[in-house]
């Protein structure tokens, strides 16, 4: 048998994986490789086809001014640009972008291709184990790593369900690592498995658009990747389509609620109550009849589309009576019927900050196996993993985002400080910092992070300048008063009051901020890329509702950032055994993350504050 | 959290203050030596021995406020290691109130935060943390338990009021966050109107508590009656007629340097001031009009107000400008007299008919004066109101309207009087059904309360303006979150969890 070594070595090569390794081989001197299962697409999208969304979209420019993959491939295959919550306010605006899920795969494909230093093995894992290294077993070989990332998705004992059909598998059209199973025994799981669904895939000649709402792509929005050209578009754009659901539709759902596995008992997993099949709807909400159902195309030359709203493991029958019910689906043809998947998931209070598994050294979880849903979660938690398994072998410092900056942030400490009994999708709910934490800032919020890792590229070079040229402008802004009998507002017929600073020009009610600096900077002859103008104008109109924010907030949580020794509290006799037991699983690095602990008691609190800080 | 490193004196009841009782407990702890309180009490604080107990009086300005049972502790043998003094006090909810206030306003201490006392002792090194956790009063916390333990903190229907408020201001962020991560799902329009109808009804929660704080147009704490006239009216004779069938705690304390004598004097289970003012008439004497003057404002905030009117002396010039129908009793005296009734009938043709304003209850007076300000004048926490965030309420609003529908009806009563034979229990009565009712309408009365409560309410109405005027959903989400962080301060603390999960109980979400 054939053996290999790697610095790192990643298994499995979906969302999660592939940032993994795309991270951890810029840093040129390490070895890379990256185990994913034959006849399985890199990076391909089970699921609906798209990337971004709210919260999500914010992730997704948080990982390319990091320097990731995930915005570049969305922008090259993105067939439909939308602004979602335009109308809402510029902070919870988000970019999102249907994917031609093959092009997808293919354009992933070839950009881990190009790299030197990772090599990609088309193999099934049979077996892992850990010696000195750990040793990955595979059909043909046994490859050895320092580091082991695991990004198995739904692989860990998945199992389908369409009606009264059960299959062994992590999707429809791959088997499970359940054999590999033997190694995660020592592995902690948590006790109930999760459940995910996805619905039927209809053919789009069989769908008649007449009678469905059209949603065309939107040439305005910007791309995720800094240099691509801001409204550039590598693929023709296609539209989405709406229709709805009714009162025909939902009563055969309710009618053959026994042979839904969802409620028959034959599925015990806990799904997403944000994610709820058309089963969930229909018992759940007895009284409503009509649910969205977003008709999405999954390519160019896919011959399906993707009817996002009615997600269901009802029997082949029963799915193809309630979707011909739906406006505009009565005469479809069914590709791909919809099912569930059940699977175990880590318990991820196990891991720490860097996704790095307390008990085990050198073994990172990454994806949805830490019980998260959404490609954008998954490839976030990936370049986690990946880029601090690097920085332990290159001998720097482990990159922990804070969640007071980032969506990334906010998910790992949320994933790490509690076990989920759902899976975990990122909010901007979720955040306390909303509105700092938005698209439009996100190299702001990245830069420090990304220059820490030290590997001074094209995206360091980008970041440094886009935040020089930030700072200048922004600093300006407050020191340049205008006169209201100025050049400027006559030009554009603006009317002030009184002689008036260009910071609080842009933060009147009554005028577009984003426009005016636009108009101001033309005006005084200075030429800036739009996204940066954009920037300088939403962090000036923002300023003082986030320094409120933030004093309101600082008065609760003062204490938050202050590190903790979890060991030292563990051999405390002032605690009581019930939270030591706590603080053991989650091993609380900080304050702030002691408190959100489940079941600590504020007695802990206090006397970690006054005997620890 | 911010009492961490404090090393404040502070103060607080610790036997529990939402019930009266016969006896309760107060705690000052933290000062260096107890004769810093020699004026508090009528015992001199050098004879005071550790551990034991002293019988005495707290006073205010020579005057007896109530009698206690004194226990020195001193540190590091007290509870909390610090210097503690146990002040014994009599249980009334109102006279414990009155009592920290006083200490509040007068020595240099603070209220102690939830749990402070406790904090101390395990700062000291004088508990162990599971004896701590048995105690179960601690710091509000953004744990998952930090509602449920500020709750307990409270009992009976203010934690019912409490929870009340932060369901309803949990069903306001649920609606916010469902037109932000939902918005797909559950469509503008139905976003729209969740987000108004829980506004509405979250301004209703936090309006209601709010007017129960400003009851404080009169003062509760410490109610007086106070009887006004023109000399020779019989006031005299009337304070000292009530005082007959008194049980009061002491003597009558004679004002040597005042122009208005108190006594205490106890009706139902409440103990009230009664105050003797200087007769009221045009005077050039400076040191008489200084007393009339005082007699004016000892009536502003008067729980009850006299108007003795002697119908053969009385000079209506004198009341001229001044409305006689703040009053809650006019009682005409000399009914003995022959001619009395011409008397009277004449008097009351010269002032006209006297009603109570339509509408507006003990604090009509306060509502025609234009805008409604707590009262700056008493207690910590017109105090902060001064200094602090705390801008004074506008006249306009829900409060107004509230307050016309309440609960509280204005009543004169005008009576005739012989105040030499006459009984003058139903006198008493009448101030004991209006103290009843006031305290029916379940005022809150713990300042620490009031002071967040106002805060709340005040940020409510900079919130509303803003949902007004801003169509930027994160803004108003951020400025939610303020209000969030003021409601916390008051309960205990909201977490995003608890939110998700109340979109999720109520709405139909996912694609």
């Amino acid at each position: 048998m054939d053996s290999k070594h790697f610095d790192i070595l990643v298994i499995g090569g979906g969302h999660a994986g592939v940032e993994a390794v795309y991270i951890a081989s810029q840093f040129k001197n390490l070895s890379i490789g990256l185990v994913t299962m034959p006849g399985v697409g890199i990076a391909s999208a089970p699921c609906n086809p798209s990337i971004g969304g709210v919260g999500k979209g914010q992730v997704v420019r948080e990982l390319d001014a990091l320097g990731a993959l995930t915005g570049i491939l969305a922008d090259k295959s993105g067939i439909q640009f939308r602004t979602l919550n335009e109308s809402k306010g510029y902070a919870v605006q988000s970019t999102r972008v249907q994917i031609d899920k093959d092009l997808y795969s293919k354009n992933a494909t070839e950009e881990l291709l190009k790299i030197d230093n990772l090599e990609i093995i088309f193999e099934k894992v049979s077996d892992i184990n850990k010696g000195s290294f750990y040793n990955v077993i595979t059909d043909n070989a046994v490859y050895t790593s320092s580091k082991l990332i695991i990004t198995v998705g739904t692989f860990l004992n998945g199992k389908l369900h369409t009606g009264e059909k059960q299959v062994e598998g992590g999707r429809v059209d791959a088997e499970s690592s359940s054999s590999i199973s033997r190694f995660f025994n020592e592995i902690k799981t948590i006790s109930a498995k999760f459940k995910t669904g996805t619905p039927a895939r209809i053919y789009a000649d069989t769908v008649d658009y007449s009678l469905l709402e059209e949603q065309p792509s939107d040439d305005l929005v910007p791309t995720f990747h800094f240099r691509h050209e801001e409204n550039q578009r590598f693929l023709p754009q296609k539209s989405c389509y709406l229709t709805r659901t009714n009162e025909k539709t939902l009563e055969i759902i309710r009618e053959n609620k026994e042979r839904s596995p969802m409620f028959n008992g034959q599925i015990k997993g806990v799904g997403a109550r944000y994610c709820p099949s058309i089963e969930d709807k229909a018992y759940r909400y007895p009284d409503k009849n009509i649910h969205h159902v977003f008709v999405e195309p999954e390519g160019l030359d896919v011959p399906t589309v993707y009817p996002s709203g009615v997600s269901s493991s009802l029997p082949e029958e029963v799915q193809d009576a309630f979707l011909r019910t739906i406006d505009g689906l009565k005469d479809i043809k069914v590709q791909q019927y919809g099912y569930a998947v059940e699977y175990d998931v880590i318990d991820t209070t196990h891991l720490n900050y860097a996704l790095e598994h307390q008990e085990h050294v050198g073994l990172y979880f990454a994806g949805q196996v830490n019980g998260t849903s959404g490609y954008e979660e998954a490839a976030a938690q990936g370049y986690i993993a990946g880029v601090n398994a690097a920085l332990v072998l290159t001998k720097q410092e482990p990159l922990v985002l804070s969640r007071k900056d980032s969506y990334i942030g906010v998910m790992i400490e949320d994933l790490i400080s509690n076990t989920r009994d759902e899976p975990y999708r990122l909010f901007t709910a979720r955040s306390e910092n909303r509105l700092f934490i938005r698209e439009d800032n996100s190299v702001l919020r990245m830069h420090k992070y990304r220059k820490s890792l030290g590997l001074n590229s094209l995206t360091d070079q980008y970041n440094d300048r886009y935040l020089s040229y930030f700072q200048l402008i922004f600093n300006k802004l407050d020191t340049v008063f205008l006169g209201p009998e100025d050049g400027f507002f006559k030009k554009y017929d603006i009317n002030v009051p009184r002689r008036t600073n260009i910071s609080e020009l842009l933060r009147m009610s009554q005028l577009d901020p984003i426009e005016t600096l636009k108009k101001y900077l033309d005006y005084i002859g200075i030429d800036l890329p739009s996204s940066l103008i954009r920037t300088i104008a939403i962090s000036t109109k923002y300023a003082g509702y986030i320094q409120r924010a933030d004093q309101s907030y600082n008065k609760v949580s003062k204490l938050d950032d202050q590190k903790i020794n979890y060991e030292k509290l563990l051999d405390s006799a002032n605690i009581s055994f019930e939270c030591k037991q706590r603080i053991e699983k989650i091993k609380p690095q900080t304050f702030g993350q002691l408190k959100i602990i489940e079941g600590i008691r504020p007695a802990t609190l206090a006397f970690v504050a006054s005997n620890s800080l | 959290m911010n009492f961490l490193h404090s090393d404040d004196v502070i103060i607080a009841c610790s036997s529990g203050s939402n019930v009266n009782t016969a006896v309760s407990l107060i705690r000052i702890s933290g000062f260096e030596d107890p004769s810093v309180f020699d004026s508090f009490f009528s015992m001199s604080m050098k004879s005071l021995k550790p551990r034991y107990a002293h019988y005495t009086n707290i006073v205010k300005d020579n005057e007896v406020i109530d009698s206690i049972v004194l226990t020195y502790f001193k540190g590091p043998n007290s509870y909390n290691g610090e210097n503690i003094l146990e002040l014994g006090v009599h249980g009334n909810l109102l006279n414990i109130e009155r009592i920290i206030k006083y200490f509040v306003e007068k020595a240099a201490l603070r209220y102690a935060d939830p749990g402070e006392f406790t904090y101390r002792a395990l700062r000291n090194n004088k508990m162990t943390l599971s004896q701590v956790e048995g105690l179960d009063l601690f710091l509000n916390t953004t744990s998952n338990y930090g509602l449920k333990q500020g709750l307990s903190l409270l009992g009976g229907q203010l934690q019912h009021d409490y929870s009340d408020l932060f369901q309803h201001f949990l069903n306001h962020k649920s609606a916010v966050e469902l037109s932000i991560d939902f918005l797909d799902d559950v469509g503008e329009e139905e976003a729209n109107i969740q987000f108004n109808k829980t506004l509405k009804e979250l301004n209703k929660s936090i309006t209601t508590l709010y007017n129960r704080i400003i009851i404080d147009g009169v003062d509760l704490v410490n109610p007086e009656i106070v009887i006004v006239g023109q000399p020779n009216s019989g006031k005299s004779t009337l304070f000292n007629r009530l005082l007959n069938n008194k049980r009061a705690i002491t003597s009558a304390i004679a004002g040597t340097t005042r122009d208005y004598l108190t006594e205490k004097i106890k009706i139902g289970d409440t103990y009230f001031t009664l105050v003797d003012t200087a007769g009221i008439r045009k005077t050039q004497d400076e040191i008489e009009e200084e007393g009339i003057r005082i007699s004016f404002e000892k009536l502003q905030t008067a729980f009850y107000k006299i108007l003795l009117i002697n119908p053969f002396e009385f000079n209506v010039e004198e009341f001229e400008g001044f409305d006689l129908s703040v009053f809650d009793s006019i009682l005409f005296t000399h009914n003995d007299l022959e001619g009395f009734t011409k008397a009277k009938d004449a008097i009351l043709e010269k002032i006209g008919p006297i009603e109570p304003i339509q509408n507006s209850g003990p604090m009509g007076a306060d509502l025609k004066s234009g805008p409604i300000e707590p009262n700056q004048s008493s207690g910590p926490m017109g105090a902060d109101l001064k200094s602090g965030p705390i801008e004074p309420i506008q006249n306009s609003g829900p409060m107004g309207a509230d307050l016309k529908s309440g609960p509280i009806e204005p009543i004169i009563s005008i009576r005739n009087y012989n105040l030499l034979s006459d009984e003058v229990g139903d006198l008493k009565e009448l101030v004991q059904s209006k103290y009843n009712i006031f305290i029916s309408s379940n005022p809150i009365i713990m300042d620490r309360q009031k002071f967040e409560i106002s805060n709340t309410y005040n940020q409510l109405q900079q919130y509303t303006d803003i949902t007004k005027n801003q169509e930027d959903i994160s803004i108003i989400g951020s400025e939610l979150n303020i209000l969030g962080d003021c409601i916390s301060r008051l309960i205990g603390i909201t977490s995003t969890d608890d939110v998700l999960q109340n979109i999720f109980k109520n709405f139909c979400i996912g694609k």
